[in-house]
């Protein structure tokens, strides 16, 4: 079955699985591990929204990944969000995949992709990749499924306290729509029978900001991260020290991890990169690599560091 | 090589199950058939430029819409997840993948494939730029990597005119795309040239000759044969990596509408090897049925234990793979040599037969004592042939006539379409198999996406189409999906390799062993000794190799196979060398080395800056740069079944002969023989490949076809030109005839062919490979492949730089240098070679395959997770040829395919040593391996 509600309030109270870009639906449909009703989107109206309102920027559920990451007001109010959009993936895939789509995604783990593998997030009794071949998986211990977090929009929109627009007008902040992690069976947590409807992003911060996105990966580009982060920095008025800072890291845990002891830190601080360098290593405070990921603990530092670097080359 | 008698995948695998024909297999009563009842929708959209209307499924991918509903077989299906952009087309302006795109998504929307992209009959600028650049091998991923930089040219050229965009805003635009052949700088310069505006008016005359049908989606692959009538299939695979099966009942597969026909490979009771294992195999009127078929068969199974690393099949009390030695199939390019299996070690098979091991051992103990050796020990991963069009096949069995003449004998054929390295030998392979003769079976291949080694022999692809089409009556279409191709497609073995190297008090070779444990899962016959023998010049080398078979998937033969990994250990012991006896690594290859080709390489190599300026590289730091050195040898292999056909007259020149082009550019070097005996252009010569009821029959293996086809080619020219001189002499009673570049000589003019043959009617020769004027290594030649008494050469130098913050290696550029005489095709020679780097550099950093260690299944299964080279990883390579042809081969040189990936490993190891001072000891070197290294 398949329907193409033309209303937001017929396509939240519509059964199914909901289909945007299609992106990674299909992918999951042709695996046959979803296989239920469809709720296409093609003809749902408002869902295309890119509005600049009073309390900032409003955009809408479907649009493209392309768009955010070429759109001139993006990339000035909130270069981060921009860069990672055209970070991620491939500029095909950014030209289909919604923003919402992206948010809502399902998790890379080669367990859980595996027709035959029955996982924790299938229902299965335990996370497989925990006992098999994890070399790819988190280095944070959040909770029984060890696949990370697959949404580098969700670490990016985090990084901006962006809040997710349901189709009842509920907002709801990133960290609630993904959970805590510790259902293996959820990488989101949307009620069922809410529609994401768009994203409000808050105005940017008025004295401006210095922000970079970058992934650790293997090869130069269109890769899942070793590790992925999203950095925002505020300097005060001279540019000497760090007024504010915000990071918020995927890759290595079954959520994004919001840097806040680093981001504490971090202020206060010269942004130099002696700071940089010496106070980089808090980034894995609290991690619990599993037998394979240890390494993420290595490189997670030189990210952090080459990010606030990157990040610090806005201001000059 | 094609006749020995060798044990191939079938005989070993399938039969080595019990007798495979004769099971429970089911031809289905005709049914009036009935869609299931499913959700369709109507999409009404414009396909380019033409308004179209079709039903579909909810689910169905436009890539189907478009190839089967509207018969737009440019676009290629190949890894269907959105990674490798094959798929690609535009929805209004934007390059999206149809893999992934939703054909309901299309509605009232513009859609544009490759085949939309000329305009009035007019290609695009960026074909005509893939077409002068050669930017394109096999050709299975041009299309999308077309459809893709047309739309970034269009863009680039509205905002920049005729500025040239940077390497890296291509590869920013590109990044969605994967070639496996390794076409990327050629594909870089193919879109600069086109955004300079270089190719606005002209379309080009292309090195290589098919390039048209390649740029424009008209070359005809094997997954795009549609015969009337044709029906799917999908093949059911063991989950288990060893299991009994005990029961499998298909009758509910059966009784489904559209259903034709059910095969059975595996037996109840008996036991399959690894995951990924054909068990049955159903065909259906499309392929939703045969997948819904599939859902419904029920098998159930005893999970036996397994193996699957080196260390657990040597284990005492490790289950045995093979309980008779002699059913594990052959990894090998050619027969299996030497020790029989016992338990699931074979070995060791000696490389040293005409060295002396016993003195080499002596020598290396004494060595030791005295401090005089180095050694190391080197773990290599699998790697996959991962072609970018998969193991296919439509395949037609067709019943004895009915209505025979009295007295007339019924006999069965075959026609098969199948994506292959050897239309010849696959023809025999066939007629053995289901006993008919070679002249009932014809086997096409008129274009291969690629191969690399995989597809040299029948594998079960064929089987499956063959037994399915006879139980069904009409021709079945078996196409591997990606996920198929990376468990069971074929893979590169893994391996653990120690080398030790003792030399001189005088700074000589004294002696070198190696003992190699390959892992090629169910299947034997790791040769890699032989590629260590070929380097340095020693009389006491001892090399050893060894098979320890595992439940996993067999290997095949992977260009070069042993010389990768075997030089990846070989190479960096000889760094250890050079510097434990004071030398660079130039110096020691030098003094050790008796090829005279690559002497002259080394002179090249001395003078480069990246060797001269080595010293002056980054060390220290978070970025750390170096270089690395290594060599490699091949073989100079040809074959005297290399034939090749002339046909001459007026209206043109069409050669035709029985080898196949898997986009190394057998057409060309056939186009290019004949053109330049004849005088006449490459383009203007019509060549027919991919049908093995022409003559010849080359097999593409082992880097011979080449060296074969080439003076097969030429030879047919000159004949040509004899009989012609000999007509016009005769017949036409131009007693002064000659033979003039172009055409023929007569009264102090020069006629073009064309002409000439007006006159003298049409004429047909037959080339035929000659003996080479300088003898082969071995005085017979085994039937299929004769072994030259040359040795092809390569040298390479990398730089590479390593990223210590975040483990990343990358190749900043690559020099090597290649003897092996003079070129058939240069330009494509140098195509080629670039192709063997890039898949060196993917076997050096990258590429890996990754089983389920608790239950054998692949993990890396998509191109997300077996992580081939994109266009981004790509640096400048120079190529050089040293230019001194070799006298004693027919043609002046040999082939270059395998040798020019055999040294990029090791010489990116070395690279990475030289920048860290971490020697690798694992491959791919993996940004964990680096910072858990220099941590």
């Amino acid at each position: 079955m398949i329907t193409f509600p033309k209303s937001i309030e017929a396509a939240a109270s519509s059964p199914g699985q909901r289909r945007a870009g299609g992106t990674d639906v299909q992918e999951l449909r042709h695996l046959g591990i979803r296989s239920d009703d469809l709720v296409d989107l093609r003809d749902c109206p408002g869902l295309d929204r890119f509005e600049q309102a009073e309390d900032g920027l409003h955009l809408g559920a479907g649009i493209s990944l392309t768009r955010i990451a070429q759109d001139a007001a993006v990339k000035e109010q909130y270069p981060a969000l921009a860069e990672a959009a055209g970070g991620l993936a491939t500029p095909q895939i950014r030209n289909r995949a919604s923003l919402a789509g992206s948010l809502l995604q399902e998790v890379r783990c080669w367990y859980y992709r595996h027709p035959d593998q029955q996982c924790a997030k299938k229902g299965g009794a335990v996370c497989l990749a925990r006992q098999g071949d994890h070399l790819y998986h988190s280095c944070f211990d959040t909770g029984v499924c060890v696949a990370p977090h697959p949404s580098t929009m969700a670490a990016a929109l985090w990084a901006y306290d962006a809040l997710v627009e349901l189709d009842d007008a509920s907002l709801l902040d990133i960290p609630t729509l993904l959970g805590d992690g510790t259902d293996p069976r959820r990488t989101h947590h949307l009620a069922p029978g809410r529609l994401v409807v768009a994203v409000h992003l808050p105005p940017p911060p008025p004295k401006g900001e210095l922000a970079a996105y970058g992934r650790a990966i293997s090869r130069a580009r269109a890769e899942w991260p070793l590790a992925e982060l999203v950095v925002r920095l505020g300097l005060d008025k001279k540019g000497e020290k760090i007024d504010w800072a915000r990071l918020v890291m995927g890759g290595v845990a079954n959520r994004p991890l919001r840097l806040s002891v680093l981001e504490e830190a971090l202020v206060g601080q010269p942004p130099t990169d002696e700071t940089f360098a010496r106070l980089a290593p808090m980034a894995i405070e609290g991690a619990k690599p599993l037998p394979m990921t240890g390494y993420k603990l290595r490189i997670i530092p030189g990210l952090v560091r080459e990010q606030l670097l990157r990040a610090m080359e806005g201001a000059a | 090589m094609s006749r020995f008698t060798r044990r191939g995948f079938l005989q070993g695998t399938l039969a080595g199950t019990a007798g495979v024909a004769a099971l429970g297999s089911t031809p289905l009563p005709a049914r009036a058939s009935s869609s299931p009842s499913r959700a369709l929708v109507v999409v009404q959209t414009t396909v380019n430029g033409k308004a179209q209307a079709v039903t579909v499924g909810p689910d169905e991918a436009l890539v189907h819409t478009v190839r089967d509903r509207l018969g737009l077989t440019g676009t290629k299906l190949s890894c269907g997840a959105g990674t490798c952009g094959a798929c690609t087309v535009l929805l209004e302006d934007a390059p999206v993948c149809a893999c992934l795109l939703p054909t309901t998504a299309v509605e009232g929307r513009k859609v544009t494939t490759v085949e939309g992209l000329p305009v009035g009959g007019r290609l695009h600028p960026v074909q005509r730029a893939f077409m002068a650049e050669d930017a394109l091998q096999c050709g299975f991923c041009t299309p999308g990597f077309i459809v893709e930089a047309s739309a970034f040219h269009d863009r680039w050229r509205a905002e920049q005119g005729t500025a040239e965009p940077s390497r890296e805003q291509v590869a920013a635009a590109l990044a969605g795309h994967l070639c496996r052949c390794g076409a990327y700088n050629q594909i870089y310069a193919a879109v600069q040239a086109a955004c300079r505006g270089e190719h606005d008016a002209n379309d080009p005359v292309s090195p290589r000759v098919e390039a048209r049908e390649k740029v424009t989606g008209a070359a005809i692959y094997t997954v795009d044969v549609r015969p009337d009538g044709m029906l799917h299939a999908r093949v059911l695979r063991s989950p288990h990596a060893h299991a009994r099966l005990q029961s499998l009942d298909t009758g509910a597969a059966e009784s489904l509408d559209g259903v034709k026909a059910v095969f059975r490979l595996v037996p109840d009771g008996s036991v399959v090897r690894y995951a990924g294992q054909e068990v049955v195999a159903v065909a259906a009127v499309d392929e939703a049925t045969a997948k819904a078929a599939l859902a419904r068969i029920k098998a159930s199974w005893e999970v036996l234990p397994h193996v699957l690393s080196i260390a657990e099949g040597r284990a005492d009390g490790a289950p045995v793979v093979w309980d008779e030695p002699k059913a594990a199939p052959s990894a090998a390019e050619g027969p299996v040599m030497g020790p029989k299996l016992s338990g699931n070690v074979r070995g060791p098979f000696s490389s040293s037969m005409l060295g002396n091991p016993k003195g080499a051992r002596k020598r290396l103990e004494l060595a030791r004592t005295e401090s005089r050796t180095r050694s190391g020990r080197f773990t290599t991963q699998v790697q996959m042939h991962n072609a970018l069009e998969p193991h296919a096949c439509v395949a037609w069995y067709k019943p004895p006539a009915s209505d025979l003449e009295r007295g007339a004998v019924p006999r069965a054929s075959i026609e098969l379409w199948s994506s292959t390295q050897a239309v010849h030998h696959l023809r025999h392979e066939v007629a053995k198999r289901w006993k008919l003769r070679e002249k009932d079976v014809r086997v096409h291949c008129a274009h291969a996406g690629g191969a690399f080694g995989a597809k040299a022999v029948m594998s079960t692809e064929v089987l499956v189409g063959v037994e399915l089409s006879r139980l069904a009556g009409a021709p079945v279409r078996v196409v591997l999906d990606r996920a198929e191709e990376l468990a069971v497609g074929g893979n590169r073995p893994g391996q653990e390799i120690e080398v030790e190297i003792a030399w001189t008090g005088d700074g000589q070779l004294d002696a070198l062993s190696s003992e190699a444990w390959g892992n090629s899962g169910v299947a034997v016959g790791n040769i890699t000794g032989m590629m260590a023998r070929l380097l340095y010049k020693s009389d006491y080398k001892d090399l050893n190799d060894y098979d320890v078979t595992t439940f996993a998937p067999p290997g095949k033969p992977f260009r070069g196979p042993g010389g990768p990994p075997v030089i990846f250990a070989l190479e960096q012991v000889m760094d250890e060398v050079a510097t434990a006896t004071g030398r660079d690594a130039l110096a020691l290859r030098r003094a050790w080395d008796g090829h005279a080709g690559r002497q002259r390489l080394y002179d090249w190599i001395e003078g480069l800056p990246a060797w001269k300026d080595r010293a002056s590289l980054p060390r220290e730091g978070r970025y750390r740069q170096g270089v690395g050195l290594a060599c490699g040898s091949w073989f100079a292999f040809t074959s005297p079944l290399a034939a090749v056909e002339l046909n001459a007259s007026a209206e043109g020149i069409e050669a035709r002969t029985a080898t196949q082009d898997m986009g190394q550019g057998s057409r060309t070097v056939v186009a290019d023989a004949i053109a330049e005996v004849l005088g006449i252009p490459a383009s203007s010569i019509q060549v027919e490949l991919g049908d093995s009821e022409d003559p010849g029959g080359v097999m593409s293996g082992g880097s011979r076809t080449a060296a074969s086809i080439g003076p097969a080619a030429a030879d047919a020219a000159r004949l040509l030109l004899e009989e012609l001189v000999e007509r016009c002499q005769k017949d036409l009673a131009w007693l002064d005839a000659a033979a003039a570049p172009g055409g023929i000589s007569h009264g102090g003019t020069t006629l073009p062919l064309a002409q000439v043959l007006e006159r003298t009617g049409p004429l047909t020769t037959l080339g035929k490979r000659r003996r080479d004027p300088g003898g082969y290594f071995l005085p017979f030649g085994a039937a299929g492949i004769k072994i030259g008494k040359d040795l092809g050469a390569a040298v390479q130098l990398s730089h590479v730089q390593v990223d210590t913050w975040t483990g990343r290696v990358t190749l900043l550029g690559s020099w090597i240098g290649l003897a092996v005489g003079r070129l058939h095709s240069p330009i494509l020679a140098e195509s080629q070679v670039h192709g063997g780097v890039i898949q060196g550099l993917g076997y050096a950093l990258y590429e890996e395959r990754r089983l389920d260690p608790n239950t054998g299944q692949l993990l890396s299964r998509g191109l997300d997770d077996y992580r081939i080279p994109g266009i981004g990883d790509i640096p400048p390579i120079q190529v050089r040829f040293d230019d001194q042809p070799l006298d004693g081969v027919l043609g002046g040189g040999i082939g270059l395919g395998e040798v020019c990936t055999v040294p990029t490993a090791a010489s990116i190891a070395n690279a990475v040593k030289d920048a860290t001072g971490w020697r690798p000891t694992e491959l791919p070197i993996r940004p964990d391996r680096i910072v858990e290294a220099l941590s």
